[in-house]
């Protein structure tokens, strides 16, 4: 998957390893799978949080991965103008494009490792789609969304 | 990501962060790649701006990678699999594409990929969120996430009412009703 790759990881900072004394682990409370589902207009997702309690995914409260998806010509699907409130949303792009706009005047493209974070607060209208070349030529996208 | 009750009715706003902005990580066998998207790990910070404290990371992990990295004590830590095969925990607790593992307490996590993983998919893909809790009451419905009942009622009737906005115009079309009458006979009249 694309997102953004480094040719050599050797010359990033390493994370040091933890301190043997201090170090806590986390250890595994529970394994769930995300079930199958459409969003939109027919956007293929898996819904990641699905079934685990809100208080143990505070703050935290939905995750959807959007495909990955490969689209013949003129199948790419968005979803229409929908409101938010109260919350924000962020969609993380691995592999593909997405257009979005927003009410508030925010939007733009967003592809290959770019990530779009909106905070709707007070409410805000705003579609996601894919751009019109992909609807024209087909192509393949994968991305995550969490609010 | 909810906000707090104090910050639910902040203006909207919108940030656009470019791939290469993320913060850029190597766990500490060389093996993994981690991107910090907003939060930070072992010092390093991410673009994102957040309301209440979080941190969010897509790490890729090269076949038999581990990485181990300190997580604050006072956040949760979901480890979702967007492709391939692993494991998380110490205790290595088998995950793959589309599972979720919920963790517990701790101020470190560990995940690994495996030796073998698929053709189309030759690393393991992994977001890893936590945040502080917020600790209040939910009440959600559809696309608002409120504290109250009253508040999701109050959120639909506003939104019937226009009240969250409009869609913005496109291709200098009208924003508002145009209406207009031929002027003259019709072509077959």
């Amino acid at each position: 998957m694309p997102a953004i790759t480094v040719d050599d990881i050797s010359i990033l900072p390493h994370i040091p390893a933890p301190d043997p004394v201090n170090a806590r682990q986390r250890a595994v409370r529970g394994i769930t799978t995300a079930p199958r589902g459409f969003e939109g207009e027919g956007f293929p997702v898996r819904r990641a949080f699905a079934g685990v309690d809100l208080g143990d995914l505070d703050p935290f409260i939905h995750l959807d991965q959007m495909g990955e998806v490969e689209y013949a010509p003129g199948e790419p699907k968005g979803t229409p103008w929908h409101p938010h409130r109260g919350f924000e949303t962020v969609t993380y792009i691995m592999d593909g494009t997405f257009e979005h706009a927003d009410s508030n005047g925010g939007g733009g493209v967003i592809t290959n490792g770019d990530t779009q974070w909106m905070t709707a607060g007070a409410g805000i209208l705003h579609i996601e789609k894919p751009p019109e070349a992909l609807v024209v030529s087909g192509g393949s996208s994968t991305a995550s969304s969490c609010g | 990501m909810n906000l707090p009750k104090a910050q639910k009715w902040s203006p909207p706003r919108y940030q656009d962060i470019r791939a290469g902005e993320v913060g850029l990580l190597a766990s500490a066998d060389g093996g993994a790649l981690v991107r910090v998207i907003a939060g930070e790990v072992a010092g390093h910070a991410g673009p994102g701006s957040t309301y209440t404290p979080m941190s969010l990371v897509h790490a890729t992990l090269s076949p038999e990678a581990e990485l181990e990295m300190p997580w604050r004590a006072d956040y949760n830590a979901l480890a979702y699999v967007m492709a391939g095969a692993g494991t998380v925990g110490t205790e290595r607790i088998p995950v793959q594409t589309g599972q979720l593992a919920v963790l517990g307490p701790g101020n470190t996590l560990t995940v690994g990929a495996n030796r073998t993983q698929e053709s189309r998919s030759p690393n393991l893909d992994i977001l890893i969120l936590g945040g502080r809790p917020i600790r209040e009451p939910v009440a959600w419905a559809g696309p608002f996430v409120m504290n109250t009942r009253e508040e999701v009622i109050q959120a639909f009737a506003d939104y019937q009412a226009g009240r969250l906005g409009s869609i913005p115009a496109v291709h200098g079309a009208p924003t508002e009703l145009s209406e207009s009458q031929p002027t003259g006979p019709a072509p077959n009249a």
